[in-house]
């Protein structure tokens, strides 16, 4: 939508992916309000100066989101030609996302279109005018791109939930509108309470689709998958037995890896990350210990915990949260006892015992989690989750005027409000598909 | 052989409710208008049903008046039963409806005519339009008595003249309404220019003896015991409440239609123009909706003591015979007599994307379409458009820049918007739906929404404008007092039923903002001048008061219309030749060349992003024809 608008654009101006810094940018009249509210040093944020500070979390607090750099440029000496503010932050996906994600929740600011940065920075004269055509191509390009990105997201069931959820709203709609455009006639209306239940169904189906939200960041970055366990219990070996490749040092030295080491493979179609860390005991210098910082992080972080343990050894296997999913892996087998039956997994790096077993395993956890999503539907993309946050707060409103029995022209207004920002993924319900469904459905007319 | 007569400033061919508002508008403006009419008698003549106003429609009559046109007034004076509709719902959507006297009110209109000065009659037709030697410019119009009549501009009003065809069963003939002749050449002139034209459809039910009813066997339908006027100049005001009557058809009437369907027009293929979906034939109901076993009918007078009837919902092109035969088998129409029966008319237009915002044809300068010519049904919609047109007319010849009302100001503004940006394929009609900013354009603000505007093209006098202020200045007094008065818990005690958990002193507007609580709830504790408002006024200020989120969040979307909306796309913009707008973009703007980048949104297949790049090219294109 975006020449209609003369309001706050926000975005991660970096490349997608994991890089050592990501950069955000905002742009429009809202931009150094809003930034003032997250940081920790808005005093400082002086034009063209770059200030370091840290970002303010709204529900985790200062300090526990991440270190930052924020420039500000005041308009109309920016990029854009109106007030800009460039935030970098660590690399990783997790803090743009989020960032991005608080950014999103501040009034008057929208995700930028593709293109729009530069769009703005044209109209706003900062562009030179032979280079109208570059711009024009831009957009063209990026909007194709945004296009067969969406369509390749939307094949994958979004387009039909949202539709479903659209349909849903379009009914509702039609009543309404009926009852006020043709209320002098024979037309038997429902009462606005019977819509409750729909609406009602319509958030449960929001909310559930917003949980996967975490899945689906999980499908752009990659599941992670550490393996993690007792120092020399095999997990570089079988890092490097479930990469095919010698991509960790092995050596029967105990601690020898002493950072993590994370290599991608693909299971089911999706990236996941497997993260070889050091060895949990009592660390002897320095580096280990930092590493051992690390694996702990790595077991927060995981969707999956590979637990390493050797059977020829007396140590205990590591005590890991009930709530952390994990699997056993019992390595050695060819050295130690033979194992009583159960669930977990038993396999030998050295004769490739029990490998297919594990497999098998990762590959089952891949495919459900992401069958948890909503009808096979999972949000993996800042945009659809802004939409669904926001389309969740406007059906609360519905509810709340129907609740409250405001009238039809008002839960009308309400619901077409609701659609338009479904439209934004589905494209614009206008008057004229509303009247098409009163004249197909209603016999109207005198 | 031609005779040339002296010049006008306006001329208006067509004295319908399009023609009449645009020759009131461009004559009160101080132009010198001439209208010309097949039938003087005819002027103002209501073609189809009894009634002005209705959903949607009620709100057009409102802003008609507020900017100064005669359509309020003439219902105010002739109209036979006012009512409000959708009263159960919020004001927002309240809608004034009137049944009028259709003699009553053609007579009025003509007296309203002939007494304006600086407006000449004429009974004669338009065959032709006239124009300069590069084809783009209006210079007069010729008439069927051979006189050639220069103009500076000209408003073509033809309604359903145009080549008008009437059918009857499989009896065709040629009229643009019963009685009347077709006005023929006029179309062929415009097409000759370049004009591109099509075929609409629309149809009358029958006219039956008001003495050959039964009316014991109906039910009697009245207006409201306080009815409202739709002028804000009508005072006093006590209008007739003639009675309506309500029937309804059964299976045998259906039985009846059903068994001689080919005979319809509607059905053989006789009729190739295109009707409106919202107001179908009896014949139409009876097939898509054949599990409905009845539909209601209304039977309205036509005027004062009529003898006769309007059998509102029983609009048909069937057979005179099987007309009459169906509704013989409907309660109290046993033995009913047709004065004449239903008919449908083909006739042609002009799709209006052919039209400017200001309804001056892209085309050729100085020629304006309104009403039914541009494809549109109603009387309000055609009058709506006839004051636009004549103001604009009017203001051409001033040189001064059109007034254009936006989507956000006035349903008039929705109605032309909608015109010229979207593809004509039904005769078009006013629903509220149509306006995303309804809300905001209610009935009962129109005077506060547009006065200021009828007031400084000069259509609306001081004295009214001044009342008009009068009473927006007293509505924010009272928006206010609501706002800062507060009222402690007991005294709030028997007002309404939930005042029991309300432990706080509130403001009067938190609590008309509960859920239930009416305005009427709250009067004991408003202070005198307030209890005195006129309920009208107080009403209005209650709803903004009580449904303030509403109103501030449609305030809100109309600020965030980009600045760009208004930004002029020059008119010899090559669309087929950029190459980065989608190819469905190019092709509609091609087609409908919009004025403005808000129009070129509007247009269906046209993307944000075609927009976009549409902006940087204007902008280069401006930029180096300027530099």
């Amino acid at each position: 939508m975006f020449p209609f608008n003369d309001d706050t654009i926000a975005a991660i101006s970096t490349p997608p992916g994991t890089g050592g810094l990501a950069v955000v940018r905002l742009s429009g009249p809202e931009a150094l309000d809003t930034i003032s509210k997250l940081f920790s040093a808005p005093e400082k944020l002086t034009p063209r100066y770059a200030s370091y500070g840290k970002l303010i979390h709204p529900d985790l607090g200062e300090g526990e989101f991440d270190d930052c750099v924020v420039t500000f440029f005041k308009g109309p000496n920016s990029a854009t030609g109106e007030d800009l503010v460039e935030i970098s932050v660590h690399g990783g996906s997790y803090v743009q996302q989020k960032l991005l994600e608080v950014l999103l929740l501040a009034p008057g600011v929208r995700i930028a279109s593709a293109g729009e940065f530069t769009f703005r920075a044209f109209l706003r004269g900062r562009i030179d005018l032979s280079r109208a055509e570059a711009v024009v191509d831009l957009i063209h390009a990026r909007d194709a791109a945004a296009h067969k990105n969406a369509r390749q997201q939307l094949q994958g069931g979004l387009l039909n939930l949202v539709g479903l959820m659209s349909d849903d709203l379009i009914k509702i709609l039609t009543i309404l509108e009926a009852e006020l455009d043709f209320s002098d006639q024979e037309i038997a209306f429902t009462p606005t309470e019977t819509h409750l239940e729909t609406i009602r169904d319509l958030k449960t189906t929001t909310s559930a689709l917003l949980e996967t939200y975490f899945y689906g960041s999980r499908l752009e970055e990659g599941f992670r998958f550490p393996l993690v366990g007792a120092p020399n219990s095999g997990k570089s070996s079988l890092f490097n037995m479930l990469l095919g490749q010698d991509r960790a040092i092995v050596t029967a030295q105990p601690g020898t890896t002493r950072d993590t080491i994370e290599k991608t493979i693909i299971i089911a179609g999706h990236s996941v990350v497997l993260v070889d860390t050091a060895g949990l005991r009592e660390a002897q210098g320095e580096a280990e210990l930092s590493g051992i910082d690390r694996s702990k992080e790595e077991i927060e972080k995981a969707d999956l915990v590979i637990l390493v343990h050797s059977l020829d050894t007396e140590d205990l296997i590591p005590v890991i949260s009930e709530n952390t999913p994990h699997v056993i892996v019992y390595n050695k087998i060819d050295l130690g006892p033979r194992r009583p039956k159960n669930k977990d997994i038993y396999l030998s790096c050295k004769t490739g015992e029990g490998l297919t077993e594990l497999k098998e395993l990762l590959y089952s956890h891949v495919i459900n989690s992401i069958n948890a999503g909503v009808a096979g539907v999972i949000l993996n993309n800042e945009r659809h989750r802004n939409v669904f946050d926001r389309f969740g707060v406007q059906l609360s409103a519905c509810l709340l005027a129907v609740e409250d029995g405001y009238g039809p022209e008002y839960v009308a207004s309400d619901i077409r409000q609701a659609l338009d920002i479904l439209g934004e993924i589905t494209g614009k319900t206008t008057p004229e598909d509303i009247l098409n469904n009163i004249f197909s459905g209603f016999c109207v007319g005198k | 052989m031609t005779v040339s007569r002296e010049s006008y400033a306006v001329i208006v061919i067509g004295g319908g409710h399009a023609g009449i508002e645009a020759a009131l508008a461009a004559s009160r403006l101080g132009k010198r208008t001439l209208l010309i009419t097949m039938k003087i008698d005819a002027l103002g003549r209501a073609s189809c049903n009894p009634a002005i106003g209705g959903l949607a429609k009620g709100h057009l009559v409102r802003e008609i008046d507020a900017l100064g046109g005669e359509m309020a007034k003439a219902t105010d004076v002739t109209g036979l039963q006012f009512k409000m509709l959708n009263r159960s719902k919020g004001r927002a959507v309240w809608s004034p409806r009137a049944q009028i006297d259709k003699l009553a009110y053609s007579a009025y209109m003509q007296s309203i005519c002939q007494a304006q000065p600086g407006l000449e009659l004429l009974e004669d037709e338009a065959t032709s339009v006239l124009v300069n030697e590069s084809k783009t410019g209006i210079t007069g119009v010729r008439t069927r008595n051979g006189v050639d009549f220069s103009c500076q501009t000209l408003i073509l009003t033809n309604g359903t003249f145009l080549n008008g065809l009437i059918h009857i069963g499989a009896n065709k003939f040629s009229a643009g309404r019963i009685g009347e002749s077709a006005s023929v050449g006029l179309t062929e002139s415009l097409t000759e220019l370049g004009f591109e034209t099509g075929r609409l459809k629309t149809g009358t039910p029958p006219r039956i003896k008001r003495e050959s009813v039964d009316l014991s066997k109906t039910t009697i339908q009245t207006g409201d015991a306080n009815p409202e006027p739709f002028s804000f100049s009508t005072n006093p005001f006590s209008p007739p409440d003639e009675a309506c009557y309500i029937t309804k058809t059964n299976e045998q009437t259906h039985a009846i239609i059903n068994g001689s369907i080919e005979l319809s027009p509607l059905f053989s293929g006789a009729i190739k123009g295109i009707g409106p979906r919202y107001c179908p034939s009896i014949e139409d109901k009876v097939v898509r909706f054949s599990e409905k076993s009845s539909h209601q009918l209304f039977l309205e007078p036509e005027w004062l003591n009529a003898d006769q009837l309007y059998v509102n919902g029983f609009s048909s092109s069937l057979p005179e015979a099987v007309q009459l035969a169906s509704l013989r088998t409907v309660a109290g129409l046993e033995r009913v007599e047709f004065i004449r029966p239903g008919y449908a008319v083909e006739y042609d237009f002009f799709p209006p994307s052919q039209l400017r915002a200001s309804l001056e044809t892209k085309r050729i300068k100085g020629l304006f379409f309104a009403g039914q010519i541009n494809g549109t049904s109603g009387y309000e919609e055609a009058a709506g458009q006839g004051l636009i047109a004549g103001i604009n007319a009017s203001r051409l010849v001033d040189g001064d820049e059109s007034f254009v009302l936006g989507r956000q100001e006035a349903y008039l503004g929705v109605l032309i918007d909608d015109l010229v940006t979207k593809d004509t394929d039904e005769p078009y009609r006013m629903f509220t739906s149509r306006a995303e900013h309804r809300l905001l354009l209610r009935y009962d603000n129109a005077h506060f929404r547009l006065s200021p505007a009828g007031y400084s093209l000069g259509l609306v006098t001081e004295a009214r404008y001044k009342k008009v202020l009068h009473d927006a200045a007293l509505a924010k007094e009272a928006e206010d007092l609501f706002e800062t008065t507060f009222i402690k818990p007991e005294r709030l005690l028997g007002l309404f039923e939930a005042q029991a958990i309300i432990k706080k002193n509130q403001s009067l507007a938190n609590l008309l903002r509960r859920p239930g609580v009416s305005v009427d709830q709250l009067m004991p504790l408003f202070p005198t001048w307030v209890k005195e408002l006129d309920p009208a006024l107080l009403n209005l200020v209650a709803t903004n008061t009580k449904y303030q989120g509403y109103m501030e969040r449609e305030k809100l979307q109309v600020e965030r219309l980009s600045r760009h909306q208004n930004m002029l796309i020059p008119e010899k913009v090559d669309y087929l030749s950029m190459g980065a707008v989608s190819l469905e973009a190019r092709q509609k703007l091609h087609k409908f060349r919009p004025e403005t980048i808000g129009q070129a949104s509007r247009i269906s297949g046209v993307s944000p992003a075609d927009i976009s790049i549409l902006l940087i090219l204007i902008k280069k294109l401006v930029s180096r024809e300027t530099s």
